[in-house]
């Protein structure tokens, strides 16, 4: 009798896109026609013709190649930075939540001071004072993200906890550990899971724009935020330079965030019930 | 179908013909009220008695038009000559809380929480009548002393948080009357109440009915409450009346299994509980909606549906061993 | 009262809660209660909300200390005890709460959740065991097994208080706390769930300490009554003795109350 919900046409297109941007990436080595670090100077800035599909940039490598391969470090850069922060948002945020007192105190208290640090400027400080690189990126990026969960799920457990079946727990003799990951943890993993696709598209904005400004990844590494930084000197000879990665970028985090929204919707109604007196 | 035994609608009296709620839910529609008929009186309390799940509630909201949009309603509450399920939403709007007032449940939900007590049962009135400020004013200070309060304006001053749940079921049976409507619908008053507690909100309905308007719904699982308060008594059972009439009739002499089975579980009727669903003679459409917990039914009652047979003078009861009575 | 027959007992338990944030405001939730269960008998406790009843079922299961006061369990303080000890003695003392519904964690098929205690406290030898013991308990609460694979909120109210009611069991307790249980349900349900904790009281032996406010269920099921009122304990009698001839003015309006 159960009637699937219709999903919309949207969600449907959005799923689509990013499922091919990710295979893009993942096969990148078998697709792309040419070796994105292939040099070739005689070509350089060549016009998009049945060689170079999207022509060449400014030492000459296949644009089209490189474009295939820029979304590789970024989306991966952002999905393991989007995890170590839910890791860490959580566990800080269970803790929180579930003992309160002085422990829910103090860490409300800090997570306050990082929810008011600015992102962006954040992000900048960390990667001008470890150097530019792969590491301080992650760190930057879970720094300024973290909150973001542990908030979620601080809110989440205080009101788990209030439930009556987890002071059954503890009438029946289970341990505040036994309560937390068997029967806490798995009921916060909707909220998580829509947390975490948004924060996934941040991220990968994030990460394009430290590599745009020098602070990410770095030259030659193909990356969409590189690729557009790189593009600039010669934006009005070659404008394919900068527009081929940044409509990746939007194409992406469009996806991830139509996605992320239809997932809200979907595990915010759980049902429509009957209501019954 | 048995004999329908209409008693004429007149006046103010509100009278309900073939109603049938059915909720379009996922797992398809759920009739939560078929095929009712009665009719509310007028200067009398009736009351709607059940357990959850039998539909009370969705009856009484249908009346005003407070379902949820998956709601379809189908078949008619006559009103002083209109037809209230096919009303605009419009009109339904003037209807509701001058013409028929409503005693929400869960009073603490229905009171908005950051607005002052007195602020929302004064606009209760000026949103129907922009310059009746002064008389709602009167309005407000005689009902707060009548039901209680002894100072008025400083109880009204608070929000409804402040309040305790006895207040606060006292405050919104203010909100429900203070248009003078003709009506009151009182939607399980005493739920979750403690003994105490309950005793006041009889005590504070019992005056309504005195002082304000005899024309009273009374929406209840409370058997003992409907005893004292109405004079008439419908029982629901999933949707269906099973058996409507005089309180002294239906309640001092249940006639239908399920009434019968409803009063022998009570407390002081020593709690004799009611049969639990004979397996195999659930899920039989078609049949009598009781038949699966009745200690009389027979293989009839799992085919043909019951009408309602008369048992006395406005006395109706939905099982065939009243048949040959009417 | 014989000591040796007492199986629970409850020595001027207190409890206070502080209230507010810049006025602290010291309420006085219980003060200096104390009674003692018989084995094998039911104890009422009646009150109103806010009385201060479920604080003291809170305290004798130790989710919540006493300020002061013991709680002693068939001669042995389990006050205040922690690890190994209080993995026992929830073994013997079991609660059933008022909300049935949200008692079972949502997120969790009903098999699961009455199999965990027996996990908790390795009761059974294997899977196979404890299901058997399950079986046999769903039996006894005429329960179907069909509800196995059901999540909490595709049973009914009644159904959810009679699984809490198995699950409870399956630690054999002596004493159930019953914290107002049959409070949230319709009449009809409520009768079919007292009757079968009336059963049980002969054929598994426990014993009850019924809290409510309602003092016709009360007065159905327990032989001897206690009246609370704002954290104290007022009266205690026969339930013969409380209805007929109360003593204190607020039992008197309690006993009247229910009459309407």
């Amino acid at each position: 009798m159960k009637r699937k919900k219709k999903i919309k046409l949207g969600t449907w297109a959005a799923g689509v896109l990013l499922a091919a941007i990710l295979l893009m990436s993942l096969l990148a080595p078998v697709l792309a026609p040419y070796d994105p670090y292939q040099l070739d100077m005689r070509n350089a800035l060549a016009a998009p013709d049945s060689v170079h599909l999207l022509g060449t940039d400014a030492i000459g490598r296949d644009l089209l190649s490189r474009v295939m391969y820029g979304g590789r470090q970024s989306l991966l850069l952002a999905a393991a930075a989007t995890s170590l922060s839910m890791a860490l948002g959580c566990v800080i945020g269970i803790v929180a939540g579930y003992f309160g007192g002085k422990a829910d105190l103090v860490i409300t208290a800090v997570s306050n001071i990082f929810q008011g640090l600015p992102g962006m400027t954040m992000m900048i400080a960390i990667a001008g004072l470890m150097g530019p690189g792969v590491s301080s990126m992650l760190l930057a990026l879970v720094i300024t993200s973290w909150v973001s969960f542990s908030r979620l799920v601080r809110g989440e457990v205080m009101k788990i906890k209030q439930e009556y079946f987890v002071e059954g727990l503890k009438g029946l003799g289970a341990g505040d550990l036994r309560i937390m990951a068997v029967h806490i943890a798995p009921n916060l993993m909707g909220s998580i899971l829509i947390i975490f696709a948004t924060r996934i598209a941040s991220s990968v904005i994030s990460v394009a724009s430290l590599s745009f400004l020098g602070l990410g990844l770095q030259p030659p590494t193909p990356d969409w935020g590189v690729m557009i930084n790189d593009a600039r000197a010669h934006f009005r000879q070659a404008p394919m330079l900068a527009i081929a990665p940044g409509v990746m970028i939007v194409l992406l985090s469009l996806s991830v965030n139509v996605l992320a929204d239809a997932l809200r919707d979907k595990l915010d109604v759980r049902m429509d019930s009957v209501k019954e007196d | 179908m048995g004999q329908m035994g209409q008693e004429s609608g007149t006046g103010d009296d509100i009278a309900v013909r073939n109603m049938t709620v059915t909720f379009e839910t996922s797992h398809g529609p759920v009739s939560a009220v078929r095929d009712v008929n009665t009719t509310f009186r007028t200067g009398e309390v009736t009351g709607m008695i059940g357990e959850s799940g039998s539909g009370k509630s969705v009856l009484g909201m249908a009346m005003l038009q407070l379902l949820a949009s998956n709601a379809r309603i189908d078949g008619v509450c006559m009103y002083r000559g209109r037809n209230l399920t096919a009303l605009p939403a419009k009109e339904m709007e003037k209807i509701r809380g001058k013409e028929i007032g409503l005693i929400p449940q869960n009073p603490a939900e229905s009171l908005n929480p950051v607005m002052r007590i007195k602020k929302q049962l004064i606009e209760s009135v000026t949103v129907h009548d922009p310059k009746g400020e002064k008389r709602a004013e009167e309005r407000y200070s005689d009902l707060m002393k009548r039901m209680g309060f002894s100072d008025p304006e400083q109880t009204g001053s608070q929000y409804s948080f402040q309040l305790s749940g006895g207040m606060n079921q006292r405050v919104i049976s203010v909100l429900g009357m203070m248009n003078r409507p003709r009506w009151v619908i009182a939607d399980e008053p005493t739920k979750g109440l403690d003994a105490i507690l309950r005793r006041q909100v009889y005590q504070v309905l019992r005056e309504i009915t005195e002082q304000d308007t005899k024309n009273m719904i009374l929406i209840t699982h409370d058997v003992e409450l409907a005893r004292k308060l109405c004079r008439k008594i419908l029982v629901l059972y999933r949707g269906e009346i099973l058996e409507q009439g005089r309180t002294e009739d239906v309640l001092g002499h249940p006639k239908h299994p399920y009434t019968k089975g409803l009063m022998d579980s009570l407390p002081k009727n020593g709690m004799k509980p009611i049969p639990q669903p004979v397996k195999e003679r659930e899920g039989a459409a078609g049949g009598c909606i009781f038949y699966p917990r009745c200690p009389y039914g027979t293989g009839r009652c799992g085919t043909e549906h019951p009408g309602e047979f008369s048992a006395g003078d406005r006395w109706r009861v939905r099982c065939f061993l009243y048949e040959s009575e009417s | 009262m014989n000591q040796s027959h007492e199986l629970l007992r409850a020595d001027h338990l207190c409890k206070s809660f502080t209230r507010g944030v810049i006025r602290k405001n010291r309420v006085d939730a219980v003060a200096d209660v104390s009674f003692a269960i018989p084995r094998g008998e039911a104890l009422g406790i009646a009150g109103n909300s806010g009385c201060g009843k479920s604080t003291i079922a809170r305290m004798l299961m130790g989710l919540i200390p006493p300020d002061r006061g013991e709680v002693w369990l068939e001669g042995r303080e389990i006050t205040g005890i922690t690890g190994k000890e209080a993995q026992q003695f929830h073994r013997e003392m079991q609660i059933i709460f008022q909300h049935p519904e949200s008692s079972l964690d949502p997120g969790k098929k009903i098999l699961a959740s009455v199999m965990e205690p027996m996990v908790i406290h390795h009761i059974g030898r294997d899977r196979e065991e404890r299901m058997e013991k399950i079986g046999s308990l769903f039996e006894l609460l005429g329960l179907s097994e069909g509800l196995y694979g059901r999540y909490p909120h595709q049973i009914s109210g009644g159904e959810a208080q009679r699984i809490i009611i198995a699950r409870a069991l399956t630690l054999e307790p002596r004493l159930l706390i019953l914290d107002e249980p049959t409070s949230m349900l319709d009449v009809s349900i409520q009768a079919h769930i007292m009757n079968l904790l009336k059963e049980l009281q002969t054929t598994l032996g426990l014993t009850y300490l019924l809290i409510s406010h309602d003092l016709e269920v009360l007065c159905w099921f327990c032989s001897r009554i206690c009246v609370m009122n704002q954290g104290k304990l007022i009266e205690s009698g026969t339930r013969e003795q409380i209805l007929n001839e109360p003593r204190e003015p607020f039992t008197r309006e309690l006993v009247e109350s229910f009459f309407l």
